[in-house]
């Protein structure tokens, strides 16, 4: 797409417009067709916008899955209870939306049950328990900046072996 | 004296043929107009070099999709930072921001405080119509007080701001305010406002008889122009009057800031300082 100052006449806006760039806010079905094609552009390329960084999903017995800071809890947690044998598989969500479906699969097929730190009252861990149909632990924790600490979630981790 | 009607102007060779956007009445009307008389009047045959951009409101809506120029129509009250971005990264632009007063000094009203502050090398051409008239006539920082508007049913209880004076306390180079009966007058200062550097504010304040004048019980556009002729007064007129006078007047004239570098000027030098002391460190 041309930019500015290149003798195009770009129009750009952030308002409903064509396929031509024209503001069109009062049809509906251009705002249908506008909308339907930047949703077909994002689900047609999930694979060069979804980002997670994986570990052990294909060999465990416990998921993790953990977005933000929670996730240097997580290291660490990891790191303690592989020191007693139990194996663990952790998807860290880089992206939310759209949601990384295929690698929660994945983690689930192996896991029987997948932990779900977050600093919130639960709001990924819905969407983990709708992908993964699995028994999802959910371990929240908000208020005063304080952090999920490692020792949380390794007792989680723990929590039935 | 020149002619008012400018020999061999039309608005249309600056325009795509698209049907315009504004109800019957409305000053937008002669504020683009008189943007591209002005335009015209300065020998551009095209708007090729001009970069406009605009935020959200019906006097965003003048240049974007509307000017056969590049537009680029953004977010509610972000079309100052924008613009000012895009002068830095094409200097050789004449970047011009058309808004409304609720995206100029409503929401983007620290945006403007600021690229004044910075001396941006924009032109912001606000135009005023006193209320927020494209979502339906509520009060808006620039509405007169005791206004009656739709959320102001027993008449606005604060106080409008003075958007040139903010601007020229903030640092602008240059200042106008107009109405829309005064176009000649306008015209000049796009064309002295559209030759100067740095950061250019122009306030025209023009009837919305949808808006403004229905809820206002002011009337339709003709009452609303023949108000807005009769309370706007010139810079040395407002001198004798005292501030409880001048509430229910516009003072319109030109106003000069003091000239000093401009934003593109001190980046460039600031980053060339950057780049000498990096080299003497590699050295």
């Amino acid at each position: 797409m041309p930019a500015v100052g290149e003798g195009f006449n770009v129009a750009v806006t952030g308002s409903t417009h064509d396929e031509k760039g024209m503001r069109f806010t009062q049809d509906g079905m251009v705002h249908r067709r506008m909308v339907g094609s930047l949703n077909a552009k994002i689900f047609d390329h999930l694979s060069d916008i979804v980002e997670t960084e994986c570990y052990n999903i294909e060999d465990c017995d416990v998921g993790i899955v953990s977005f933000g800071c929670a996730s240097r809890s997580v290291y660490e947690a990891i790191e303690r209870a592989e020191g007693t044998g139990v194996r663990v598989g952790h998807v860290r969500l880089k992206t939310i939306w759209p949601f990384p479906e295929s690698d929660v699969r994945r983690l689930a097929e192996r896991a029987s049950k997948i932990i779900v730190p977050e600093m919130n009252l639960g709001q990924v861990s819905g969407e983990v328990e709708r992908i993964s149909r699995r028994n999802v632990v959910k371990l929240n924790k908000i208020g005063g900046g304080d952090l999920i600490t490692p020792e949380e979630i390794l007792e989680a981790i723990m929590d039935g072996k | 004296m020149e002619s008012r009607i400018s020999e061999g102007f039309s608005p249309r060779v600056y325009m795509r043929n698209l049907k315009p956007p504004f109800c019957p009445g409305c000053g937008l009307f002669s504020l683009s107009d008189t943007f591209l008389r002005a335009v015209h009047g300065l020998g551009y045959v095209n708007l090729n070099g001009f970069c406009f951009v605009s935020g959200i409101g019906c006097a965003s809506w003048i240049p974007s999709p509307y000017y056969l120029a590049d537009s680029v129509h953004t977010l509610h009250g972000r079309s100052i930072p924008v613009a000012t971005s895009i002068k830095l990264v094409r200097p050789d632009l004449k970047v011009v921001v058309f808004g409304g007063d609720g995206d100029i000094v409503g929401i983007g009203m620290s945006h403007f405080i600021h690229a004044a502050r910075r001396n941006a090398d924009i032109l912001v051409i606000m135009g005023n119509n006193m209320v927020y008239g494209m979502t339906g006539g509520q009060v808006a920082p620039t509405t007169p007080f005791d206004s009656l508007t739709s959320t102001t049913p027993y008449g606005s209880f604060e106080y409008p701001v003075d958007s040139v004076k903010l601007a020229m306390a903030a640092g602008a180079t240059f200042a106008a305010r107009w109405t829309t009966v005064q176009l000649r007058e306008l015209e000049g200062s796009v064309k002295t406002a559209l030759q100067l550097k740095g950061f250019r504010f122009i306030e025209a304040v023009t009837q919305c008889p949808v808006g403004f004048g229905r809820r206002t019980g002011l009337g339709g556009a003709a009452e609303i122009l023949k108000h807005l002729r009769e309370a706007a007064i010139s810079v040395a007129e407002s001198e004798k009057l005292s501030p409880e006078e001048l509430d229910s007047k516009i003072v319109t004239g030109e106003f000069h800031g003091r000239r000093r570098a401009t934003l593109v000027e001190t980046v460039a030098e600031v980053s060339r300082k950057g780049m000498e002391s990096a080299r003497e460190n590699r050295d």
